[in-house]
C-alpha cells in the first residue's frame, strides 16, 4: 500500500469519531433514500403487473339493474374496448367465533373464462366450479385476517335471505388492493371481506338473471376516460347508474395512488435533507482537517506530489466516510425497507411485493451520496491543492479579531473577558455557527414534520367519531326504507336510542365542475349526529339548503348562498337546484348534510331513511349482533369502538413505528451535527481554554464557556425549528391531503414537546462529549504544538 | 570532502532575480537581483541575517515559488516562467528538501515517511536503507512524535535523499536542534554528499557551519553580499560552534 493511502487510513482513525458521525448521517440519508426507492418501485412494479395481468378497468359504473343486451351499447362506444358485466352485492357475513357484524361485498365471476376486465388472481384453492351455488373464493385480505382455511363454511344474508357458503380459494384483485368496507375509514380486513361468487349463482340470488348491475370497462390506450365515462352514464342513466367513475376515482386505485405519490414526495425530501446535512458536516470538518495539515500538504508539495494527487488524497477520505456511509446505508435500507414492505402489505394487497436491493438503485444512491460529499468539500479540497506551496509552509496568518459588537457598543462592562472571548469567537467564524444552527433547527422542524401527522389524524378522528358522530353504532339499510323500520329497530336487544338518517347518492354540479358524492339527510332533533362549521362549532341544521364541506365547496368553485345543481343518482333521478347555507369542516370524503325533512321535501318523498345511528347497553351488544345478522333490512352494523380501535391499531403498529424511525433519524443528524460541531469548536479553542486553564480558571468555568455558545444555539435553535417545522407541517398537509382525506394543519404540544426534547438530548449528549474532552485535555500538550 | 572542479558545469544558475511581495499598500523586497550558481558536486552554504532573503532564494531553486524578475535555470531547462505543473514535476524528478521544522507527516512512520517518496521516484533507495545512512535503520516504525528532534531532522533527510535526487536543498536544517544533535544531522549531510557526489545547498544562521562548505554565499538585504571558497572543508565533528 501507498504511503499516502497509509495516511489516508491514519487519517480516518484519528479523527473516527467525527467522520463516523458523518457516516452516520449519510447512512440514514442513503439508508432512507434507498428503502423508500426500492419500496416505491416494489409498489409501481407489483401495482402494474396485478394491473396489466388482471386487466384492471379503466372506467367502472354500479347502476341498479340493466339487461345484458346493454353491454352492446357500452361496447360501441368508441374507445371501448372490452366490457365486462357483474353483478355485486353487499353481504352481512357470520363467522364461528366472531360477534361482530362482518359485512362483505359479493362479486360476481364470469360463468365461463376468466373475468375481460377485473379479472382476479387465485392465490389457494380453486375457483367455484361450475354448478355449485354455495362455492366462494375470498379475498386474501379477509381469509388471512380471520385465519380461513379452505373448505369453511360461512353464513351470510344475500338479499335478506340466508345461505351458506364454502370457502374453496383466496385472491386478490386490483380493484380491491385496499378494500375500504362501507362506512370504513382506514381498512379492517377483519370486519370487511370480498367475496367471488359464480355468476350463474349470484346472478338468480339477487334477481339478476339476465341482468348486471355494476360494469368495468377497459379502453384503448391515449382516449380520454372522461369521454367514456360521459358516454357510459348517458347509456346507463335510465338503468339507475350512480355516476361512472373513471380509474383514478376508484377507491382502491385511488389510495394507492396517493400513497405512491406520497411515498415518492417523502423518499425525496427527506432523504435529501439529510444529505445537505452530511455535505454540510463534510464540508466543515474537512475544512477542519486541511486547516490543520497546511503545512503537511506543503511538505507533500514539495516532495513533487502533484494537485491532482493530493486532491485525489483527500478525495479518498472522503470517499472513505461516504462508503461507511453507504454500507450503513445498506443495512439500514435492509431492515427499514423490509420493514416497510410489510408494513405496506397490511393495507395494500398486492402480489410480489418483497424488498430487493436492486443495483441500480443502489447505484443512484451512491452516486447521489458522491455528489453530496463532492459538493460540501470541492471547494475546500480545491483551495488547498491550489495553494502555492510556498505559502502554504508558512503558518496561516494569525486570524483577526475584531472588538464584538457589544463592546463596539460599550457594553464591554456587561461581558466578562471569558464570555468576550467565545463572542469574539462567533463574530468571526458566524457562518459555521449559522450552520450548526440550522442543522439544529432543520432536526427539530424535522421531528415536528414527522410526528404531526398523529396529531392531525388524532384530531381528524375526534371531530369524525367525537363531535360529529356520537353513537355506538350504525347500522345501514339495503335501501330507503320508510321511517316504520326505526320503531323495529328500537325494539332490538339493547338499542336505547336510534336515530335515522338518509343518504342519497348524487351529483353536484356547479358550470362544468361537478363531483359524484352524497348528501346525507339529519333530522332536526339528532343528538347522535352532528353539523359541524367550518370552526368546527355545533349548529343546528338550517332549515332548508345544504350544509357543504369546505373542500367540495372549494372544488366546485361555490360559497355560502350560492346555488348548486344536484342530480339525484337514484329513484326518479330528478335534478334539482339546492341553495348552499352554509360550509362546514370534514376531514373524511366530500359530502354535503341536509336537514332529513328538507332533503324528503327535495327528493319529493315521506320521510326515508337509509340508516340509523343507535346508543346501545354495551352487555348486550353481542345479542344485537346476533339480532342485526338475521333483520333482512339491515345491510350491515358498524361500531365506532371497532373503528377508534383500527384506528389505534393503525396508529400502534405503523405510524408510531414510522415517527420512532423518524425521531432517532432526526436525533441522529441532531448528534451528527452537534457532535462535529462541539469537536471543532474546542479544537479550534483548545488553546484559548487551555490559557485559561493556565490562568487559574477553573475546569467548571472552562467548561461553561464551551458548553454555554452550545446551550445559546440550541435555545435559539427550538423555537425557530418549531416555527420552520410548523410551516413544513403546511406545506406537507397540502401535498398529503386529498379529496378524500383531508389533513388538517395543526401541531399539538407535545408534538414541538418532543421536538424539543429530541435536540436537547442531542445537545446533552454531544455536551457531554465536550466536557469529557476538556476535562481531559492535557494542558501542556496543547500549549506545546505548534500553531 | 572532495572539492569539485572550480569550472564545474552549474547545476542552477540565476540572473538578476528578484521576489517582491505585495502586502497591502507596501511592498516586501525578499530578493533585489540576485546572481546565483550552483555547481555540480558542490556543497554550499547560504549565510545571511533574518529576513535577508534565503529561504526565498531556496524556494525559488527547488521550484516551489517562482521569481517575480530575472530567470533561473536548472541545467538547460528555465525555472523562471514555467508553470506550477512543470515545477511539480521538476521537484519531483530532481529535487530533495530539507526543512528547518522537518514537515513530517505525523500520522506516518519513519519508514512510511521515506516511501512517501520512494512511491513517486523512479529508482529510488529502499525505504530503510535511507533511513539506515541516516542511522535511524532500529527505528523504523517510529512515529514522528516517538523520535526527537534529531532523529525527526534525519528522518526529514533520508526522506529527501531516498529519491536519488539532483539537488538537494536544506533550509536551516539544524535550526531547531542543538549542538551535538546539529552535528549528528550534518554529519549525515555530509556522508550523504560524499556517496552521492548531489549538488547540496544550506542554508544556516550559524557561520560556524560554513566551514563545512565548499563555497559560502552570504545574503543581505535581498542581495548576495558576498563570496568566498573554502579550499579546506572541516569535518562536523571539528566544527566549532
Ligand atoms: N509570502 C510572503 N509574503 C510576504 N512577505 C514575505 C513572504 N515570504 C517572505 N517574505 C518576506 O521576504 C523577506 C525574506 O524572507 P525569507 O523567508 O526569505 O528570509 P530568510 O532569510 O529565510 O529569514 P530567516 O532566516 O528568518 O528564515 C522577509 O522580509 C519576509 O518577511
Ligand atoms: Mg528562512
Amino acid at each position: 500500500m501507498r504511503a499516502l493511502d497509509r495516511k489516508v487510513l491514519r487519517d480516518f482513525a484519528a479523527l473516527k469519531g467525527q467522520l463516523l458521525a458523518i457516516a452516520t448521517v449519510i447512512a440514514t440519508g442513503a439508508g432512507l433514500f434507498l428503502a423508500m426507492r426500492v419500496c416505491l418501485h416494489s409498489l409501481q412494479r407489483a401495482q402494474h403487473e396485478h394491473y396489466s395481468s388482471e386487466r384492471f378497468g379503466d372506467v367502472f359504473a354500479a347502476l341498479q339493474r340493466a339487461p345484458e343486451h346493454v353491454a352492446e351499447q357500452l361496447r360501441a362506444i368508441p374507445g371501448v374496448q372490452r366490457v365486462q358485466t357483474r353483478v355485486v352485492a353487499g353481504v352481512t357475513l357470520d363467522l364461528e367465533g366472531v360477534s361482530d357484524t362482518v359485512t362483505g361485498q359479493l362479486v360476481s365471476l364470469p360463468d365461463h373464462g376468466r373475468a375481460l376486465v377485473n379479472a382476479i388472481r387465485l392465490r389457494r384453492g380453486r375457483m367455484p366450479a361450475p354448478g355449485r351455488t354455495d362455492e366462494v373464493v375470498a379475498s386474501e385480505a379477509f381469509a388471512t385476517a380471520h385465519r380461513l382455511r379452505l373448505g369453511t363454511e360461512l353464513g351470510a344474508v344475500i338479499d335478506g335471505r340466508k345461505q351458506r357458503l364454502r370457502v374453496v380459494g383466496t385472491a386478490l384483485a386490483p380493484e380491491f388492493v385496499y378494500a375500504l368496507g362501507p362506512g370504513m375509514v382506514f381498512p379492517d380486513d377483519r370486519l370487511f371481506g370480498v367475496l367471488w361468487m359464480r355468476r350463474e349463482a349470484l346472478g338468480p340470488a339477487l334477481d339478476m338473471d339476465g341482468a348486471f348491475n355494476s360494469v368495468a370497462l377497459g379502453i384503448e390506450r391515449g382516449i380520454d376516460p372522461t369521454a367514456v365515462v360521459r358516454r357510459v352514464d348517458a347509456e346507463l342513466a335510465r338503468y339507475g347508474c350512480r355516476g361512472a367513475l373513471p380509474r383514478r376515482e376508484q377507491v382502491s386505485h385511488f389510495f394507492l395512488s396517493s400513497e405512491l405519490q406520497q411515498l415518492r414526495t417523502i423518499g425525496m425530501v427527506v432523504p435529501i435533507l439529510f444529505l445537505i446535512a452530511a455535505a454540510f458536516l463534510l464540508n466543515v470538518v474537512v475544512g477542519q482537517i486541511i486547516a490543520g495539515q497546511r503545512e503537511q500538504i506543503a511538505a507533500l508539495k514539495a516532495l513533487g506530489y502533484r494537485d491532482r494527487e493530493i486532491g485525489v488524497h483527500f478525495g479518498k477520505l472522503v470517499g472513505a466516510v461516504v462508503l461507511v456511509g453507504l454500507l450503513g446505508g445498506l443495512l439500514v435500507a435492509a431492515s427499514i425497507g423490509s420493514w416497510m414492505i410489510r408494513l405496506y402489505s397490511a393495507y395494500y394487497w398486492l402480489p410480489g411485493l418483497a424488498f430487493a436491493l436492486d443495483a441500480r438503485e443502489v447505484l443512484q444512491v451512491a452516486l447521489l451520496c458522491g455528489a453530496a460529499a463532492a459538493l460540501g468539500t470541492f471547494t475546500a479540497i480545491r483551495r488547498t491543492v491550489r495553494l502555492p506551496p510556498a505559502e502554504a509552509m508558512r503558518a496561516e496568518a494569525p486570524a483577526v479579531y475584531r472588538r464584538t459588537l457589544l463592546e463596539r457598543l460599550g457594553l464591554e462592562q456587561l461581558v466578562p473577558p471569558a464570555v468576550a472571548m467565545v463572542l469574539r469567537d462567533v463574530e468571526r467564524r458566524p457562518l459555521r455557527r449559522l450552520l450548526t444552527l440550522a442543522g439544529m433547527v432543520a432536526a427539530t422542524a424535522l421531528v415536528v414534520a414527522s410526528t404531526f401527522m398523529i396529531d392531525a389524524i388524532d384530531h381528524a378522528m375526534v371531530i369524525s367519531f367525537g363531535m360529529e358522530r356520537r353513537e355506538d353504532v350504525q347500522v345501514t339499510l339495503t335501501r330507503p326504507r320508510s321511517t316504520g323500520v326505526l320503531a323495529e329497530l328500537r325494539q332490538l336487544p339493547g338499542v336505547l336510542h336510534a336515530e335515522p338518517y338518509r343518504t342519497v347518492p348524487v351529483r353536484f354540479r356547479n358550470g362544468v365542475r361537478h363531483r359524484n358524492g352524497a348528501i346525507t339527510g339529519v333530522p332536526r332533533e339528532a343528538t347522535l349526529q352532528q353539523v359541524l362549521d367550518v370552526r368546527l362549532a355545533t349548529v343546528p341544521p338550517p332549515p332548508d339548503g345544504l350544509v357543504l364541506t369546505r373542500k367540495l365547496a372549494e372544488v366546485l368553485g361555490v360559497q355560502a348562498g350560492d346555488t348548486l345543481q344536484v342530480d339525484v343518482l337514484e329513484g326518479q333521478r330528478p335534478t334539482r337546484s339546492i341553495r348552499v347555507a352554509r360550509l362546514a369542516e370534514t376531514y373524511f370524503g366530500l359530502g354535503a348534510q341536509m336537514d332529513l325533512d328538507a332533503l324528503c321535501r327535495v327528493l319529493h318523498e315521506p320521510r326515508t331513511l337509509t340508516g340509523a345511528l343507535l346508543t346501545v347497553d354495551d352487555d348486550l351488544l353481542p345479542a344485537l349482533h346476533r339480532a342485526v345478522k338475521a333483520t333482512p333490512a339491515v345491510a350491515g352494523i358498524t361500531s365506532r369502538n371497532d373503528a377508534l380501535r383500527t384506528y389505534r391499531k393503525l396508529i400502534d403498529e405503523h405510524l408510531g413505528t414510522s415517527i420512532a424511525i423518524n425521531i432517532a433519524f432526526s436525533l441522529i443528524m441532531a448528534l451528527g451535527i452537534l457532535y462535529n460541531a462541539g469537536r471543532i469548536t474546542l479544537s479550534e479553542q483548545a488553546r484559548q481554554l487551555a490559557s485559561l486553564r493556565v490562568l487559574g480558571f477553573r475546569r467548571r468555568e472552562v467548561s461553561a464557556i464551551l458548553l454555554g455558545e452550545l446551550g445559546a444555539l440550541t435555545v435559539l435553535a427550538i423555537p425557530l425549528g418549531m416555527l420552520i417545522g410548523y410551516l413544513m407541517c403546511g406545506l406537507l398537509t397540502e401535498g398529503l391531503s386529498s379529496e378524500q382525506l383531508r389533513i388538517p394543519w395543526l401541531v399539538a404540544p407535545r408534538t414541538y414537546a418532543t421536538a424539543a426534547l429530541t435536540v436537547m438530548v442531542a445537545a446533552g449528549v454531544s455536551g457531554f462529549l465536550a466536557w469529557r474532552r476538556l476535562d481531559e485535555m492535557d494542558i501542556i500538550e496543547v500549549l506545546k504544538t505548534r500553531e | 570532502m572532495t572539492t569539485p572542479a572550480p569550472d564545474a558545469a552549474p547545476v542552477f544558475r540565476m540572473r538578476g532575480v528578484a521576489k517582491s511581495y505585495a502586502m497591502g499598500e507596501v511592498t516586501v523586497h525578499a530578493l533585489r537581483g540576485v546572481d546565483f550558481e550552483l555547481r555540480e558536486g558542490e556543497f554550499l552554504v547560504l549565510l545571511g541575517p533574518s529576513g535577508s532573503g534565503k529561504s526565498t532564494l531556496l524556494n525559488i531553486l527547488g521550484g516551489l515559488d517562482v521569481p517575480t524578475d530575472g530567470e533561473v535555470w536548472y541545467r538547460d531547462q528555465a525555472l523562471s516562467g514555467a508553470d506550477r505543473n512543470r515545477l511539480t514535476e521538476f521537484r519531483r524528478a530532481h529535487v530533495g528538501f530539507v526543512f528547518q521544522f522537518y514537515n513530517l507527516i505525523p500520522s506516518l512512520t519513519a519508514r512510511e515517511n521515506v516511501a512517501l517518496v520512494t512511491d513517486i521516484a523512479p529508482r529510488p533507495l529502499d525505504a530503510a536503507e535511507a533511513l539506515t545512512l541516516v542511522g535511524l535503520g532500529a527505528r523504523l516504525d517510529h512515529f514522528p512524535a516517538q523520535l526527537s528532534g534529531g532523529e525527526q531532522q534525519r528522518v526529514a533527510i533520508a526522506r529527501a535523499i531516498a529519491k536519488r535526487p539532483d539537488v538537494l536543498l536544506c533550509d536551516e536544517p539544524t535550526g531547531a536542534l542543538d549542538i551535538e544533535t546539529g552535528r549528528q544531522v550534518l554529519r549525515a549531510l555530509r556522508d550523504i554528499h560524499r556517496q552521492t557526489g548531489t549538488a547540496t545547498a544550506v542554508i544556516t544562521h550559524n557561520a560556524a557551519i560554513a566551514q563545512m562548505a565548499h563555497r559560502v554565499v552570504t545574503l543581505a538585504d535581498g542581495r548576495v553580499a558576498s563570496e568566498r571558497q573554502n579550499p579546506h572543508p572541516a569535518d562536523p565533528d571539528e566544527l566549532a560552534w
